[in-house]
């Protein structure tokens, strides 16, 4: 055995040391940003999931399945060593591997914890224990599937589908289960021994990789295994490719959505409602008053949207002012696990619009039911649309104010711009942007009515399935506007006709001007006139973007505040960037922040 | 008379198909027996469970002084074999195999193993990914007699070599056997090379021992036989197909043939395909 050891290592060690480097770089990237949310021992619990499965993976395909493969497990079998000997001596040298990586691990996130806060021993061993158990276990199911031959692959997919159906369809918290729990944030936090049963099921995975690997390899004389490593016939791998793609069908159509638990925000002024809780958190400068009337707005928008629309009960939506946000900055609050829409925006400003915000809640709540699929760019410009429409619907003196808005867009409709919706929104900018998907909308109000454009949404802005039938059986937007009998054309262009007669453009003339500062770097210089005149008080956006990113939002561009008719960008930039410029006025008969300029710029 | 080798009704099936149906054969010490059968007969079979890599489901084997059902890893250290594909590890160099090899046998004589090594021209400072076919199989009989095995097991080992280095190979088995005092297990079907270096052989087909015996005892046993007429077969003879009868060597001499017989010695090409045939147990015409 030990003969075949050393053969093991001199054929495998190099990758193997090669693996052991990278993971240590890994490991080091991961302390080094001292991300200590989950525990101490975080690092090593992000290790064992990640790198140390790659580590039993990478050994159970250089030792079990390259033997298999060359044959040369035959070159072993006339040898003076039993196949059992072999098979066992190459489970030793791939658990010593792994078991050698995750140690190493947990030595180097000892170490570095304790270059600031001592971590007793037995602490420290309350990681390594769950973590060997941990890649031990894996290393077992490695070392059987590598035996496995042809249909490892197979095997490592209909595992990951158990898994994935009892975390989706089972509703089963797979890393809150045995033998993944023996992972979870205890490791990390390595304050006590692992509970029993995780210990167990890690043994029992253990010794049923081993014991099942071992009788592969000898029954029938290695013939099994011998067999098993050979190239798929045609009618197998049309077998295993059917199986799997009916699995994953399956199991998608079976897949429910888990129950997030719902935000909850104290001290909010609520808001009695039969669809979920609604509340506004005023902060300083916002009166009870104001608060109140917002909530109001917020409530009747959304609960005749949600009856309206069959739309499930909602978590919970909130809205939270933040003094220092610029007044058109509305932010989505990310709540990770927690289910919800919760907004924030200065309330207390007096250019605040609170059109803006209650279209971005209605906005967010037909994107959260349709799993975003409503952003899709066909019919984003509805949901744009229908949200404005929504919040305006019994507002004369909102709705007139979302026409001029519309009418003094630079930014116009036709067939072209509203089939790439995305584009056009970003060029027109929120303001302008949101009322024209108002004009829109509002067209197709007038040709059909309010019940059928209700119609209309009830059977595009559906709860998706998440599967094929969501490609297959989805019904498209174009096809049922043909039969309301309105024309994707004819709506475009009655809708623009509209926008026209409502007014006309504000009749600013912005311009960007990039200027070399030597050794490739580039600044830009925003300009704003009207009627030749310089203009005051303005604003100068700028982001960087990546040339496969579509487009910016609020709190990726840069701003510069300009106080006359020109202004430099803060930041500069590198040959070959990307950058989204816009020019922005808080336009006092708009009420908004009206974007009458941008452009897209390839740096030269 | 010391039996390196016997095998007693040995039967091994795989699934439905019978690869050994009561084999029976014995190979004395110290002398290369010639195991003739064509593709299929249970040549491989049987060394793959002389080997030790198979098992058989029925009969006896006695291994080197010892019976047994299936061949122990201790017996293996003295037994050596080469098989018709050499399956090393591609990266290795032939002197790298050797010491690998030599890690399994506490006989293993390194001078012999480079001795060999020069003798068959194999470059042990390549690896094996490098090396021809023929050169891979006659680092595999270096491999196989380095440790000094007491029984050498040769499973078509020539397949694939040039004459030259046939003759190479062969010769050097020849040597080892007569200068060792070892035993030699050749399987082959090429009748030529068996001839050349087998003091006895046996022909196997369809998994049966069909005759076995020294060569000169074969060519005198089996007979062609040209009757001017249609005659009873003489007690002691048996048909073996169409006109090659067999019969013990003495009654050749002493059999009344009617007038007009011709009786024709055979080669052990003809011996061979008299006996390795499908229908080599229909009666005689």
């Amino acid at each position: 055995m030990r003969r075949l050891a050393l053969k093991e290592l001199r054929e495998h060690g190099w990758v193997l040391a090669v693996l052991f480097v990278l993971f240590a770089l890994g490991l080091m990237v991961s302390l080094s940003r001292g991300d200590e949310e989950g525990g101490r021992f975080s690092a090593l619990k992000d290790f064992l999931l990640t790198y140390g499965l790659v580590a039993a993976l990478v050994a159970g395909n250089r030792l079990v399945v390259r033997e298999y493969t060359g044959k040369t497990q035959l070159f072993l079998e006339v040898l003076p060593i039993s196949r059992a000997a072999v098979a066992l001596t190459k489970w030793l040298f791939g658990w010593a591997w792994v078991s050698l990586a995750g140690a190493s691990a947990w030595a180097a996130t000892w170490w570095w914890q304790t270059r600031t806060v001592p971590v007793p021993l037995e602490d420290a061993l309350h990681a390594l224990a769950p973590a060997l158990l941990w890649l031990t276990a894996f290393w077992s199911t490695c070392f059987f599937a590598g035996l496995l031959g042809r249909y490892r692959l197979l095997f490592w997919v209909v595992c990951g589908l158990l898994v994935y159906s009892l975390n989706e369809v089972g509703q089963v918290q797979v890393m809150e289960t045995p033998p993944f729990h023996i992972v979870s944030e205890a490791l990390a936090v390595a304050t006590a021994w692992q509970a029993l049963v995780d210990v167990v099921a890690c043994l029992v995975i253990t010794a049923l990789g081993l014991g099942l690997g071992l009788l592969l390899a000898t029954a029938g004389e290695g013939s099994i295994a011998a067999t098993l490593s050979g190239r798929m016939t045609s009618r197998e791998r049309l077998l295993s490719f059917s199986t799997v793609l009916v699995g994953f069908l399956l199991f998608s159509a079976l897949t429910r959505d888990r129950d997030r638990p719902a935000f909850a925000l104290e001290s909010v002024t609520p808001m009695a409602s039969p669809v979920g809780p609604i509340g506004v958190l005023p902060g300083e400068g916002v009166s009870e008053a104001s608060a109140q009337a917002l909530v109001e707005a917020v409530a009747a928008d959304v609960v005749s949207l949600v009856q309206v629309m069959g739309f499930p009960k909602l978590a919970g939506v909130y809205v939270v002012s933040q003094r220092g946000l610029d007044p058109d900055v509305m932010l989505r609050v990310p709540l990770g696990e927690k289910d919800g829409v919760v907004y924030r925006a200065n309330l207390a400003d007096e250019r605040f619009d609170a059109i803006s915000l209650r279209y971005r809640l209605v906005h967010s709540i037909i994107g959260d039911v349709t799993h975003n699929r409503a952003l899709e760019e066909d019919r984003h410009w509805l949901l744009d649309g229908l949200s404005s429409w929504w919040v305006v619907r019994g507002d004369a003196e909102a709705r007139a104010l979302l026409r001029r808005r519309a009418a003094a867009s630079p930014v116009g409709l036709s067939v072209e711009s509203v089939r790439r919706w995305n584009e056009t929104f970003e060029q027109a900018g929120d303001c302008f942007g949101i009322a024209i998907s108002f004009t829109l909308v509002d067209a197709l109000v007038d040709e059909v009515g309010e019940a059928a454009l209700v119609a209309l949404a009830r059977r595009v802005f559906v709860k998706p399935h998440q599967d094929l039938r969501d490609v297959l059986f989805e019904e498209k937007l174009g096809a049922l506007l043909r039969a309301q009998g309105v024309p994707f054309e004819a709506l475009v262009a009655r809708a623009e006709a509209a926008r026209r007669n409502a007014g006309g453009p504000l009749g600013y003339q912005g311009a960007f001007e990039l200027m070399s500062q030597g050794g490739g770097q580039t600044r830009v210089k925003f300009s704003l006139k009207q009627a030749g005149a310089p203009v005051t008080r303005w604003r100068g956006l700028s982001a960087s973007t990546g040339p496969w990113q579509q487009g910016i939002g609020d709190a990726e561009a840069s701003r510069v505040d300009a106080r006359s008719g020109e202004a430099m960008a803060a930041a500069t930039w590198t040959s070959g960037e990307r950058l989204f410029l816009a020019i922005e006025v808080d336009d006092p008969t708009l009420r908004c922040s009206a974007r009458v300029a941008q452009s897209w710029q390839v740096l030269p | 008379m010391t039996f390196a080798l016997r095998l007693t009704e040995v039967r091994r099936r795989f699934g439905k198909a019978v690869a050994l149906d009561g084999l029976s054969l014995s190979v004395q010490q110290g002398e290369i027996y010639g195991f003739l059968g064509r593709n299929g007969a249970g040549k491989t079979t049987t060394l793959r469970i002389l080997t030790g890599v198979l098992h058989a489901d029925a009969g006896t084997i006695e291994v080197l002084g010892q019976q047994l059902s299936r061949v122990p890893v201790e017996l293996k250290r003295r037994i050596g074999s080469v098989s018709q594909e050499q399956h090393f590890y591609p990266w290795m160099t032939g002197r790298e195999l050797g010491r690998f090899v030599a890690g399994f046998y506490p006989t293993w004589d390194q001078l012999e193993f480079e001795r060999l090594a020069k003798v068959l021209d194999v470059a042990l400072d390549k690896r094996a990914a490098e090396l021809s076919g023929g050169t891979r199989t006659k680092l595999g009989l270096a491999l196989a007699l380095a440790p000094r095995p007491e029984l050498l097991l040769l499973d078509e080992p020539t397949t694939g070599l040039d004459p030259v280095a046939r003759r190479e190979f062969n010769d050097l088995v020849s040597a080892i056997v007569k200068e060792r005092g070892c035993t030699a297990f050749l399987s082959s079907h090429l009748v030529d090379e068996v001839q050349q270096v087998a003091h006895r052989v046996g022909i196997i087909h369809s998994g049966k021992m069909r005759i076995e015996g020294e060569v000169p005892w074969l060519l005198e046993s089996v007979r062609r036989v040209k009757l001017p007429a249609p005659l009873p077969l003489p007690a002691g003879f048996e048909a073996v197909r169409g006109d090659v009868w067999r019969a013990p060597p003495e009654l050749w001499s002493t059999a009344a043939w009617p007038e007009g017989t011709v009786v024709e010695p055979l080669s052990l090409e003809d011996v061979f395909l008299a006996f390795a045939r499908t229908d080599a147990l229909a009666p005689a015409a």
